[in-house]
């Protein structure tokens, strides 16, 4: 009996992981060959990361995407989510389950989503979130140079935003710099979600040093900033480093990146 | 992606096979045996009712609340190489810290914190609704192996502690979940959170302790007021 038992149990489990084998969702969204290249961590002075060549999403993910995610997931409907997954404002401009409404633009990318959220869509389209590595080493270029990050320039134009984000509605995707890679919208239009948003070992305070630091974190005594210029990575690392996993924002949405192979 | 594939290719096999299997018996089961089949399935249900190891055991534990951590469905593996879901420490109150064996700084000090709390606990007589769980970070050392050796060493009483592995993702999951932080430095060691979680009954998150060697008089009185 207990074979028969097992054997029904291993059928119902087996069938179930065969149908999310494989990605379900239409892959529309255009993607972009990233080149092999190092990114200097902000952190640990003069260690510089290799970030093996990826794909990425050339835009954010945008709402109209978003809603096709919803309509194939009920899980992951503002009316069935889970608080441990979303918090209460998920996809807040939406106006129902199934309806975006006037305040979400079906061209603006989708915010108010968590990081579970993200993670999820991008497991159905078969991407994955990029790394914080990843992301910033692509928004470190400027218009037409791969490596900005010390351009006064671009520093500024970066604060200016980071200054005047507000409330009202977020234009639709592609509106902001394409980069040196091709890409769209790294700054000016959302935060984004990063897959280890949650590796940002920095308090509010982190441009110090402290004791109290080395006492909450194991090992980020050793951290020291590599570059203090970068005003604005500093405010990035400080932003997700305040992100929980099912935190919602109007301005926080994501795009998705692929390994290349 | 092989293990997609592999997943798939099992799917595959097993549901051809339940395919025949139904359709073999449609075309030839008799009336006897089809009263056999009936009471085959009444005793199937019983033994899933009461049996202690059937697989479907966790089908019965209720509904998870909206809140719970157990809404991961994450698969983890025990210290004796066991299959492992978080769900199954549901009705007990959970101790959960995240950590590394080949820590040597800051998590045999937050070992030490948990076993204050056991020990605070053990004094109180309520030990036996408690769990004490360590969920490992590093995939890539921390086999069952290790973390058996690791439960010597600290001499856990495995009745109550429980030390889990997983691989990379579902370890992103958990972390993310309970708030806790952690980075890979190039020699393959961590900078994390000093963080222990405690979880109701249902798996609701109702306390946090941060730091090391912290009082654990504040952690004490919210696991007692959960009562």
């Amino acid at each position: 009996m207990k074979r028969l038992t097992n054997t029904i149990c291993s059928i119902v489990l087996y069938s179930g992981l065969f149908l999310n084998a494989n990605p379900q969702g239409t892959n529309n969204s255009k993607m972009i060959l990233i080149s092999t290249g190092f990114y200097e961590s902000l952190f640990n002075k003069g260690e510089e990361q290799k970030v093996e060549k990826f794909y990425l999403d050339v835009y954010p993910v945008t709402n109209k995407e978003f809603l096709e995610f919803v309509k194939a997931n009920p899980k992951w409907r503002k009316t069935n989510i889970k608080k441990i997954f979303a918090d209460e404002s998920y996809l807040a401009n939406w106006k129902s389950d199934l309806e975006l409404g006037e305040k979400a633009n079906r061209e603006s990318p989708v915010t108010y989503v968590s990081w579970f959220a993200a993670k999820a869509f991008a497991e159905w389209i078969g991407k994955r979130l990029p790394t914080v590595a990843e992301w910033e080493y692509v928004a470190s270029a400027s218009k037409d140079k791969k490596y900005a990050v010390n351009d006064k320039e671009v520093i500024k134009k970066i604060l200016d935003w980071y200054s005047s984000i507000s409330a009202k509605e977020i234009p639709p995707v592609g509106s902001t710099e394409k980069n040196y890679w091709g890409v769209y919208d790294m700054h000016g239009l959302i935060w984004e979600w990063t897959y280890d948003f949650n590796t940002s070992l920095v308090t509010g305070e982190s441009r110090g040093d402290g004791d109290l630091e080395r006492n909450i974190f194991c090992g980020s005594g050793s951290a020291s900033a590599g570059n203090a210029e970068n005003y604005p990575a500093f405010m990035r690392y400080g932003f997700r480093s305040s992100l929980k996993a099912n935190y919602t924002t109007h301005n926080l949405g994501f795009r998705c990146a692929k390994n290349f192979k | 992606m092989n293990k997609r594939h592999k997943i798939a290719i099992y799917g595959l096999i097993t549901g051809a096979a339940l395919f025949l299997f139904t359709n073999l018996f449609g075309c030839f089961a008799t009336a006897e045996e089809k009263a056999e089949k009936l009471i085959t399935k009444t005793e199937t249900a019983t033994e899933v009712k009461h049996g202690n190891h059937s697989c479907c055991d966790n089908e019965d534990a209720g509904e998870i609340s909206s809140g719970s951590v157990y809404q991961l469905e994450s698969e983890w593996t025990n210290q004796d190489g066991h299959m492992f879901f978080l769900k199954n420490l549901k009705g007990k109150k959970v101790v959960l810290t995240m950590f590394y064996a080949s820590c040597t700084y800051a998590c045999p000090i937050l070992v030490q914190d948990m076993k204050r709390i056991e020990t605070a606990l053990e004094e109180s007589n309520s030990i036996s609704s408690y769990k004490f769980v360590l969920a490992s970070i590093d995939p890539e050392r921390d086999t069952p192996g290790v973390v058996k050796d690791f439960a010597k060493k600290n001499k856990f009483n495995l009745n109550r502690w429980t030390i889990l592995t997983a691989g990379p993702d579902d370890v992103m999951e958990l972390a993310a979940v309970t708030g806790f932080k952690y980075k890979k430095d190039k020699e393959g060691n961590y900078s994390h959170s000093n963080l222990i979680t405690f979880l109701n009954e249902e798996g609701e998150i109702i306390h946090q302790q941060v730091g090391l060697n912290q009082d654990i008089t504040n952690s004490l009185t919210y696991l007692n007021t959960q009562n």
